[in-house]
C-alpha cells in the first residue's frame, strides 16, 4: 500500500474494517507522520460523536415489560404457590406428629397394661391393691 | 430463535433515538419519530424472523422518519428560527453544539451514514442494509461526510 492508500483506509482501520491491511496500515504509520496526523483527526471526529449520545427522554422511551417472571410465573400466582407447598409441607409435618403421638400413647398404653398386669400378678402388690 | 423485541429496545433505542436526534437536531421531532418507529415496529413484530431483521427495520425507520420529517418540514430552516443562539448554548452541551454545527452542512445521506457509524457503531455492510444500499455507496457517502466533518472541526 502506497501513502495514498493508507492515508485513504485510515477510517476503516480505526473501525476496525481494513482486513487483512491493518499490520501493512500500522507499519506505514510508525514512518509517516501525516497519516498520524490524520489519525488524530479522524480520532477527534470519532470521540466528538461518542461524547454527544444523550440519554432518551421519558416522552421518546419505548414501554418495555421489566425481565423476570414467565406468563405462568407471574408474581401473585408464585406467591399463592409458594404458600400452597408451605401448607403442604406445615400439613405433612403436623400428620407425621399426630401419628408419632398416637404411636407414643398406644405403646405408653400397652405398657401401663403389661406392668398392671405384671403387678396384679405379683404376690406382694396384689395384697397391697387388696388392701 | 423467536426475537426478543424488549432486549432490542434495551439495547438499541438510545442508539437509534440519537441517530434521530442528530439528523434532525430537534429533541421534539425525534421524540416524535421514536412514536412512530415504536407504534410501526409493534404493529409488524410478527412478520420478523429473527433479531438482525428487527434492529435493522428499527434503524430504519428511525433514519427513514427523520428524513420525511426533515423535508415535511423544512426542518433547518425552522430549527434557526424558532431557537436563537444563546438560548441553544444553554440548553445544550459543548460536543452537541459542535456536533450539530458540523452535521448541518451535511446531505441527508451521509450525514444517516456517519451517524450509524458513529453513534450506533454499524459496519459498512450492515449500514448498506439498514439504508438499502450497496457497501461501496455507504463507503464513499462515509469517506465524503468525514472529510468535511474533519474541516469542520479542525
Amino acid at each position: 500500500m502506497n501513502h495514498e492508500e493508507v492515508k485513504g483506509s485510515l477510517y476503516d482501520y480505526l473501525k476496525g474494517e481494513c482486513g487483512d491491511k491493518a499490520p501493512e496500515i500500522k507499519k506505514h504509520l510508525n514512518s509517516c507522520p501525516e497519516c498520524r496526523l490524520e489519525l488524530l483527526s479522524i480520532r477527534k471526529v470519532r470521540s466528538v460523536f461518542a461524547s454527544s449520545i444523550q440519554a432518551v427522554p421519558k416522552a421518546a422511551r419505548p414501554p418495555v415489560k421489566l425481565p423476570g417472571f414467565l406468563p405462568f410465573f407471574r408474581p401473585v400466582p408464585s406467591i399463592a404457590a409458594a404458600m400452597l407447598l408451605l401448607l403442604v409441607i406445615f400439613s405433612g409435618i403436623n400428620f407425621k406428629s399426630h401419628t408419632e403421638r398416637k404411636g407414643i400413647a398406644s405403646f405408653l398404653s400397652d405398657s401401663y397394661s403389661s406392668i398392671k398386669q405384671d403387678e396384679a400378678s405379683d404376690p406382694l402388690v396384689s395384697d397391697l391393691l387388696d388392701y | 430463535m423467536a426475537p426478543n423485541i424488549n432486549d432490542i429496545y434495551r439495547k438499541h433505542w438510545k442508539y437509534a433515538y440519537n441517530v434521530a436526534l442528530r439528523m434532525l437536531m430537534n429533541q421534539a421531532d425525534a421524540e416524535d419519530v421514536m412514536q412512530n418507529v415504536f407504534v410501526k415496529l409493534s404493529a409488524s413484530i410478527s412478520s420478523f424472523r429473527g433479531d438482525s431483521e428487527i434492529t435493522t427495520y428499527l434503524y430504519r425507520m428511525a433514519v427513514n422518519e427523520s428524513i420525511d420529517l426533515m423535508r415535511r418540514r423544512s426542518m433547518m430552516d425552522r430549527k434557526h428560527e424558532t431557537i436563537r443562539p444563546e438560548e441553544k448554548k444553554e440548553a445544550q452541551g459543548a460536543s452537541t453544539l459542535i456536533i450539530e454545527e458540523a452535521l448541518a452542512s451535511l446531505p441527508e445521506e451521509q450525514r444517516a451514514a456517519i451517524l450509524l457509524s458513529e453513534i450506533a457503531g454499524f459496519k459498512y455492510r450492515e449500514i448498506a442494509e439498514i439504508l438499502e444500499v450497496e457497501v461501496g455507496t455507504v463507503k464513499s457517502r462515509m469517506n465524503r461526510a468525514m472529510k468535511r466533518l474533519k474541516e469542520q472541526l479542525k
